[in-house]
């Protein structure tokens, strides 16, 4: 039988990527639909001074960029914006936010990953395809800017050389 | 026709993709991104982009293949063309594409990207495997996803179809053989497949995994897919160590197996009041090996069934063990289709070496083994296995190889130019397909699919895609 406790644990055993920030035990998720937005709203430009939201992105290659995006900001959509000013702030979202690609995979800082809302089945399911999954990761297409996370850090993990890291070779798909 | 090379003055050099899918997508995109003064043009054999998105990727997953939006947008940069129907290193067996050798390409490009994928499979090396009945996966996705080199398949005599696999390529067959009509709504499934899949009389899919749960390829999220289906019960036979504390933990140093591993316990242990009459089962059977496909006795062309044998797992469990055949442990599983899912192969081009035993181009970081100003991207780089994300990481790291060595003077300028290739190409007379072209087949396919409530309906043939394309 599977004792509960080691899956719920299971996040903390496949730490694969080294700048990956520090693990943690973290709970089963809840389920919650899949916020579902266009990438409009995120061209539009903050109404006010108190919607700003400012973020620290680390870029692949570790460089730190201090950015900034508003208050209900989808991040992957908010990423493609900022690539126009900052091209190393690249986040790819091959399924426009289905859940159905892990290409929009982040790491976000421990003090904020505790404020996002529980991911869902569905994104968990992705996560456990991305590359340099750490137990801070989430899929951007899934995060959405509020107050409380004026200052977030995300680091876009490295492209991996080596996508099997953990010793599991897959047989040919 | 084809789009002018524009702003030809800008462009200061030009590199060449060889195949449309995600891995010669995204390299053009990163190296659009990564040098101002870059023009790609990406060659595909076929009159229509986008490889496996296309081809491969299941038609009931729709949102997989919101991708090509994306690939839409990068081919809309000024500095990108499409060149469809151009066989590059191997003339097109049906003669409907033009054929460029690669040393042409080569002598016209400051760098040539390969990326054409795997256009082969894997056998399994049994007997049998040429009877009537027995098909690599393969040719069965490329029928239900429309691809105009598949062949007919014939479902109304089939009540066991055997797919020996484990991946994620064995459960969309599965899935599809199993699917029903209204689970194909709002799909791409082509209108040949819809049709059979209709009369269909397949009860059940039993896919075959050598090794044990720890050990599956598939996805937990295409395994939860099929814990979901309304006319489809899902039921996994294992070993009944399968899900021991040792498995546990082994799945557990690799991490992300965990959640799947604990699917599969639930999937092969029942709640009570799940046995209801679904009409179709797929099985889940682990640690069994096919030894032959059998004739049939009524048809002794056709195949009547597989010989199976059971295996034995080496050493305390752990992701690299190997599975061996247990002597005398063979029973027959009677079926009328049996498939093998055991992998997609690439195949070597005129002009480019090739890694036979590891079906690819040998290279690094993406660099072609000594070819100056060759790369390789994608499946032919690495081999046939991974997600379209995969191909994001290694498309990145393919460019910025080539960024690298354009940066540090090694790239040549091109000798032969643009104009080379073009008269190369007038020369054979054949319809070249660009972005455009292929914009309206698209439109033409979605329209269709509007009338009939499907995402689109596939044009199957080259020629009506030529026609519609060239208008
Ligand atoms: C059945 C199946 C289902 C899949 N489902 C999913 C999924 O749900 N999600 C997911 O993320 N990934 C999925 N994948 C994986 C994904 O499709 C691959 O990772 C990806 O397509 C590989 O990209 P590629 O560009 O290397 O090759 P391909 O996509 O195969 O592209 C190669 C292209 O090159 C062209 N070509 C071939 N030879 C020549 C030549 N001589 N000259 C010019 N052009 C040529 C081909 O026509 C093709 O268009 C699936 C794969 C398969 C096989
Ligand atoms: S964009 Fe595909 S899961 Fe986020």
């Amino acid at each position: 039988m599977l004792p509960l406790r080691v899956q719920s644990f299971s996040r903390l055993l496949r730490h694969t990527c080294q700048s990956a920030p520090p693990l943690r035990p973290r709970l089963r998720p809840l389920h919650a639909t899949a916020a579902r937005l266009h990438g409009d709203y995120e061209w539009e430009d903050p109404k006010s001074a108190d919607e700003v939201v400012r973020l620290h992105v680390v870029t692949r290659d570790g460089t730190r960029r201090e950015v900034a995006g508003k208050v209900g900001d989808n991040l992957l959509y908010l990423c493609h914006r900022l690539r126009k000013t900052h091209p190393d702030i690249t986040l790819e979202g091959a399924c426009e936010a289905s859940l159905a690609c892990s290409t929009c995979h982040v790491i976000v800082s421990e003090k904020y990953f505790d404020m996002l809302p529980e991911p869902c089945e569905e994104e968990e399911d992705m996560l456990d395809e991305a590359t340099c999954l750490t137990s801070t990761s989430r899929l951007g297409c899934q995060i959405k800017l509020t107050r409380a996370l004026d200052g977030i850090e995300v680091t876009l993990p490295p492209y991996s050389r080596n996508y099997y890291v953990d010793g599991h070779v897959p047989e040919p798909h | 026709m084809l789009r002018r090379l524009s702003g030809g003055a800008a462009a200061k050099w030009r590199v060449a993709v060889v195949g449309s899918g995600p891995a010669g997508f995204y390299t053009a995109d990163q190296l659009l991104k990564g040098d101002p003064g870059v023009h790609v043009d990406i060659y595909e054999r076929l009159p229509v982009p986008f490889g496996l998105v296309r081809y491969g990727v299941a038609p009931d997953h729709q949102t997989v293949k919101h991708v090509t939006r994306r690939f839409t947008q990068i081919a809309s940069d000024e500095r990108c063309r499409l060149i469809g129907n151009v066989s590059v290193g191997m003339p097109d067996p049906s003669a409907t594409a033009a054929h460029l050798p690669l040393p042409a390409l080569r002598e016209a490009y400051d760098g040539v990207i390969l990326s054409y994928g795997a256009s082969a499979d894997r056998a399994l090396g049994v007997s049998g495997e040429g009877l009537a009945g027995v098909c690599s996966a393969r040719s069965f996705v490329e029928w239900y996803n429309g691809h105009p080199d598949g062949e007919p398949f014939d479902l109304s005599k089939v009540e066991t179809a055997v797919v020996v696999g484990n991946g994620n390529v064995a459960l969309d067959c599965a899935r599809i053989l199993c699917a029903t009509p209204d689970e194909l709504q709002g799909s791409d499934v082509a209108a040949r497949a819809a049709a059979e899949l209709a009369r269909s009389s397949v009860r059940q899919v039993v896919l075959l995994g050598r090794r044990a749960p720890l050990h599956a390829a598939f996805t937990i999220k295409e395994l939860r897919e099929l814990t979901k289906r309304a006319g489809c019960r899902l039921t996994l036979e294992a070993e009944a160590d399968a899900f021991s504390e040792a498995v546990v933990a082994a799945a557990a140093r690799e991490g992300a197996r965990s959640r799947l591993l604990e699917l599969m316990r639930k999937v092969a242990t029942p709640a009570d009041g799940e046995e209801e009459n679904r009409p179709k089962t797929i099985r889940l059977q682990f640690q069994r090996s096919p030894k032959a496909f059998v004739p049939s006795a009524s048809d002794p062309r056709a195949v009547g069934g597989v010989t199976v044998c059971r295996t034995a797992l080496e050493g305390p469990p752990s992701a690299a063990q190997r599975a061996v055949e247990i002597d005398g442990s063979e029973y027959e599983l009677p079926c009328e289709l049996a498939m093998r899912s055991v992998g997609y192969k690439s195949l070597p081009i005129d002009g480019a070496p090739f890694d036979e035993k590891r079906g690819i181009v040998p290279n690094s970081l993406g660099r072609v083994a000594g070819e100056n100003g060759l790369y390789v991207a994608g499946w032919l780089k690495r081999g046939p296995s991974g997600v379209i994300l995969t191909n994001v990481n290694d498309a990145a790291e393919t460019a910025a190889s080539v960024l690298e060595d354009w940066r540090a003077g090694v790239l040549g300028a091109a000798r032969g130019g643009a104009n080379a290739i073009d008269a190369l190409l007038a020369e054979q007379g054949k319809p070249i397909v660009g972005f455009d072209g292929w914009r309206r087949v698209d439109e033409e396919e979605v329209r269709r699919g509007a009338l009939v409530n499907k995402a689109r309906e596939k044009v199957v043939s080259k020629a009506e895609m030529l026609e519609i394309a060239m208008k």
